[in-house]
């Protein structure tokens, strides 16, 4: 029995469907949405969106570069957005309040409006599924939750990781400390998105008897009886992790005897060239940016989401302000922001307007690559929410009042073009309580998708008086 | 609204936290009470304490477990890899019983996973197996499910279990491309995705708190190894030859002495301290031109050496004192050392220059807890706190509009900074005793290099002292980092961390306050040696017992 290296874990074996390294892959055209995979029932209504897309950075922004002036005037965060000429198809809202918990021990909590609870490390977690989950799960009532999730990293460019991430800001969750993974290797994504290889000009032949989900079932009805026998002999707080473990492979079990499960390959890829290697931070957020969209338009995935991981120092020599050095002096993604808190740390403010100015060309990006697809009489964004929003407001400020908001594409029937703000001030770091909140956001979110109900989580346990109801938009 | 509660500004947690208030409310003198005083400990109460905790392999230690699987099947062709995310560590290490629940999408990856295991299988039939599997469940079919099950389960199947992969074997061969290859594809399959694989066991005697002999092979055996028993302690648990203290310690001595304890004593020290390898750390080049990747590697592998030494020799006060290091050529020049080692392969023990001492004094601690150019004084601070004190720090939240550095510009303005902090109430609760630490090891460079002044030709001051209030009771006063160091090796309360943190590594679970007289016990076995600490550590009520059924 060798011992394995810990340095070389991630990096042996091989991937399912390699792609050669550093090659630029362009898809042949199949055909458009010929044949969209269907769905377990749920049908948008006329005009409301029919996928959810969130990109997410943490930290929140530099507020004055982001809060549109008078007539949409815009600053430099959203100025790209107006540049690939979608500004119109955006609705900027500010004034938004986080209601849960402030603060980064809030942060999970800010798509489940539940309170969160810590570990033995004082760490949280989520105790339900965030908004995006619960529109997953509802799309396929009943059915797997189809969903994509992408981001770069720090270690995005690591040789040695395995392209799957828990860190930083945990935003997205399935369940009571179930955390969803983030992919932040495009070639990862890539073989999430296209599990059979690059599409080679047909369409992939279904087996007449499907053996492997024949086996799978059989397997799973094994492991469920295991988990029943061990059932009785743990501890009461021991069966509650287990029974957790089951219910999910339940789930499983459940998707193979309702049909088809997991995605298949897209086959409306027009356009798509990307490149898998050889990429530094930005090149590797474009590409899963790209990807994303794909995955996403061609209906492999229901809802998906961008995250924008906290980046070190070496990390940003693609962002190249003269004030970046000294922002990130010895200190981490966090501990810059902190030095842009300070009214006399001018350097750390334009440092993170540019940074944040980059997360702008990628919500652009995003923007721009669904708009390019064409859907019935409009595009893809069309029929698209795409919703960008960060757990704090000033980030500086490690503020949880004011959050950055846009909601794109589709926004649930709400006229687009506009910004919409609750707050005196929404530069500021402190809102006021009567400003609405996230659990706001979130049923604006699940009305649009035609989930009944104007609450979304929890409205006694906050730390700021909030109303039912979607926003006023 | 953002409120201004001090409090929040420094918030300690953390087992540790819970025992100083303890401590103090009962008129005792902290954590540095009654270590020591062996005669205060009764072993009855040791007895009653804890119990391990129903934790779940790391990815890691399911990656390393099917490699050794394969292996005992005499299998060359490796596995793929796991795709599971690896666990965020900064705060606890990789096999910590709190690693979160699976999402459906964790699930489908190991399922995925466990089928290319089985494919592997499948294509080594005739190794793996000895015989041909048939379509019908016959001895071939039965006997390859006990023996994968043996080693997946960490104990030897029983009748119920074996029924369950009969079931499922003859389910698959009934409707199969290939019944056979298919039925031994399911067998691997139901084995690695079962929940006795994914658990360490926690079954106890019938009428008893102790734990069977199988439960104590898998404690010890992912405690030491990081993967599944050999075939020596599975034959010891099926002699049920793992109870008595005595046939505990046998056994893990024996380990200890394998080559595969040295990856995990690795690991640990690895991630006790946080450091990822330094070959993925960036440097700026034009300020430290000898920084590559043949530097990152050897300093990654002289801290390896340094652990693996102290562990095997040393006692803790050597692990967080001593001056000796394993150096190549390239190691002595960044060590400013004269030349005795004939190049970079040749690895010699050299005694260091009087600034070290210690494990936090090593190039790999000090690169990490730096950025590019600079050190990064704070988190060094914060490494000692945590790391050494077992304290946990909340991270700031709400410093709007205060003034965090003034001029962090690289160079000596760092330390305007300092005085920045400890000027105001807000942040100086934590600060004033976070950065005169961070500051005594000011004299090493991003790469751990050592220097008296700042690039600027300021001079570095790193005396100073640790405050009395958030981790000593007492002031603690100091010349340098390494006359620091020196101090706190020998401070009980640091050796009892130190112990806390294998107990945490072995269990999955922080010690609580309750089991504080279990870690004293435990790091009176440290200061005569690490590796005596690491054997009681194998026999401790907290991992041969269970508290609760």
């Amino acid at each position: 029995m060798g011992h394995r290296p810990d340095s070389v874990v991630a990096n042996r074996g091989r991937r399912r469907f390699l792609i050669g390294s550093a090659a630029a892959l362009a898809l042949p055209f199949l055909e458009s949405l010929a044949n969209p995979k269907p769905s377990y029932g749920w049908t948008a209504a006329p005009g409301m969106p029919q996928r959810l897309v969130i990109f997410f950075n943490g930290h929140g922004l530099i507020m004055e570069e982001f809060v549109p002036g008078p007539n949409m005037a815009l600053g430099s965060i959203l100025q790209p957005v107006a540049d690939v000429g979608l500004i119109d198809k955006s609705l900027v809202v500010t004034g938004v309040n986080m209601k849960t918990q402030h603060g980064h021990d809030g942060t999970p909590s800010l798509l489940t409006c539940n309170p969160v609870v810590p570990n033995q490390y004082g760490i949280t977690h989520a105790t339900t599924a965030s908004v995006d989950h619960v529109i997953a799960q509802h799309m396929q009532d009943g059915g797997l939750a189809r969903r994509l999730d992408l981001g770069v990293s720090n270690d995005s460019t690591n040789d040695s990781h395995n392209g799957l991430s828990q860190e930083h800001e945990r935003i997205f969750w399935s369940g009571d400390d179930e955390l969803i993974e983030t992919i932040i290797k495009p070639q990862l994504a890539f073989d999430r998105v296209f599990p059979n290889g690059p599409p080679d000009g047909g369409m992939p032949t279904e087996p007449e008897v499907d053996y492997l989900a024949l086996r799978r079932e059989s397997v799973l009805d094994g492991v469920l009886e295991n988990f029943n026998r061990l059932q009785g002999r743990v501890s009461a707080a021991d069966r509650e992790r287990l029974e957790a473990h089951a219910e999910r492979i339940r789930e499983i079990e459940r998707s193979l005897q309702n049909g088809p499960g997991g995605p298949t390959s897209p086959t409306c890829n027009e356009g798509l060239e990307v490149m898998l290697a050889g990429l530094d931070h930005r090149g590797i957020a474009e590409t899963q940016i790209d990807i994303l969209a794909y995955g996403i338009a061609c209906n492999v995935f229901d809802v998906g989401t961008f995250k924008a991981n906290d980046l070190e120092e070496n990390a940003w020599s693609h962002v190249t302000h003269p004030d970046l050095v000294q922002t990130f002096a010895g200190e981490n993604y966090h501990g810059a922001w902190h030095r842009a808190s300070d009214e006399r740390l001018d350097y750390a403010r334009r440092a993170f307007g540019a940074i944040d100015a980059w997360y702008g060309t990628l919500f652009a990006r995003l923007l721009q690559r669904l708009d390019t697809i064409d859907e019935g009489d409009g595009t893809a964004l069309d029929n698209t929410m795409v919703v960008w929003v960060s757990d704090f407001g000033h980030g500086g400020g490690h503020s949880s009042d004011n959050l950055p908001i846009v909601i794109a594409g589709n926004a649930g029937g709400a006229t687009l073009g506009r910004h919409v703000n609750y707050a005196n001030d929404p530069t500021s770091p402190y809102g006021d309580d009567s400003q609405p909140g996230n659990h706001n956001l979130a049923v604006t979110m699940t009305q649009a998708f035609g989930i009944n109900g104007d609450t979304f989580g929890d409205y006694n346990n906050t730390v700021q008086p909030v109303q039912s109801g979607p926003l006023s938009l | 609204m953002m409120g201004n509660d001090l409090s929040r500004w420094c918030r300690v947690g953390g087992a540790w936290v819970a025992l100083m208030v303890l401590s103090a409310s009962t008129g005792a003198t902290g954590c540095t009470g009654n270590i020591g005083d062996a005669d205060g400990i009764d072993p009855s109460a040791q007895a009653a304490v804890g119990s391990p905790d129903f934790r779940r392999l790391s990815p890691l230690e399911v990656e390393q477990t099917i490699d050794d699987v394969l292996a005992e099947f005499d299998i060359a062709e490796p596995a793929e890899d796991l795709l599971l995310a690896p666990p965020d560590v900064r705060h606890t290490f990789s096999n910590t019983a709190d690693s979160g629940n699976f999402t459906t999408g964790q699930i489908q990856n190991i399922m995925a996973w466990a089928e290319s295991v089985s494919l592997v299988f499948s294509q080594n039939v005739d190794t793996a197996l000895g015989c041909t599997p048939s379509s019908s469940w016959d001895d071939c079919a039965s006997d390859f499910a006990s023996r994968i099950g043996r080693l997946t389960f960490r104990r030897p199947l029983d009748a119920e279990d074996l029924a369950v992969f009969q079931t499922v074997y003859e389910d698959v061969t009934l409707q199969a491309e290939d019944p056979a290859r298919d039925g031994v594809r399911a067998i691997v399959e139901l084995a690695l995705e079962s929940p006795e694989f994914w658990y360490l066991s926690n079954q106890t005697r019938p009428d008893s708190q102790r734990l069977t002999s199988h439960a104590v092979a898998g404690r010890l055996s992912y405690y030491l190894w990081g993967t599944m028993p050999d075939a020596e302690l599975r034959d010891a648990a099926d002699r049920d030859e793992l109870q008595t203290p005595e046939q505990i310690r046998a056994q893990a001595g024996r380990m200890l002495d394998d080559p595969r304890a040295e990856a995990i004593i690795t690991r640990f020290h690895r991630e006790w301290l946080h450091l990822s390898p330094a070959t993925t750390l960036a440097k700026d080049t034009e300020r430290y031109p000898s920084f590559d990747q043949d530097l990152a590697a050897d300093m990654d592998r002289e801290f390896d050496r340094f652990v693996q030494r102290q562990v095997s020799e040393g006692n803790v006060v050597d692990l967080l004192s001593s001056r000796e290091s394993s150096v190549n050529s390239r190691m002595e020049s960044l060590y400013g050392l004269d030349a005795s080692a004939s190049g970079p392969e040749d690895w010699v023990w050299r005694e260091l220059g009087p600034e070290r001492g210690g494990i936090l004094t090593r190039p790999l601690f000090l690169a990490n807890t730096a950025g590019l150019g600079e050190s990064a004084l704070i988190h060094r601070g914060v490494a000692v706190i945590e790391n050494y004190f077992c304290k946990t720090l909340a991270v700031p939240d709400d410093v709007s509009d205060e003034a965090v550095e003034v001029a962090p510009d690289a160079t000596s303005g760092k330390m305007a900074g300092v005085e920045n902090r400890a000027a105001k109430a807000r942040c100086a609760g934590c600060h004033s005793t976070i950065d005169p630490i961070g500051v005594s090891f000011e004299v090493f460079d991003a790469i751990g290099g050592f220097r008296t002044s700042y690039p600027d030709g300021i001079d570095i001051a790193p005396a100073g002292e640790i405050a009395a209030g958030l981790i000593v009771e007492e002031q603690v006063p100091y010349e340098t980092s390494a006359d620091l160091m020196d101090q706190l090796a020998t401070r009980p309360d640091v050796q009892a961390c130190y112990a806390s943190k294998w107990l945490e590594w072995s269990t999955g679970r922080r010690p609580t306050s309750s089991q504080r007289q279990e870690v004293e016990r435990l790091a009176e076995q440290g200061q005569l040696s690490i590796r005596a600490l690491l054997l009681e550590v194998a026999t401790s009520p907290l991992l041969t017992h269970r508290e609760d059924f």
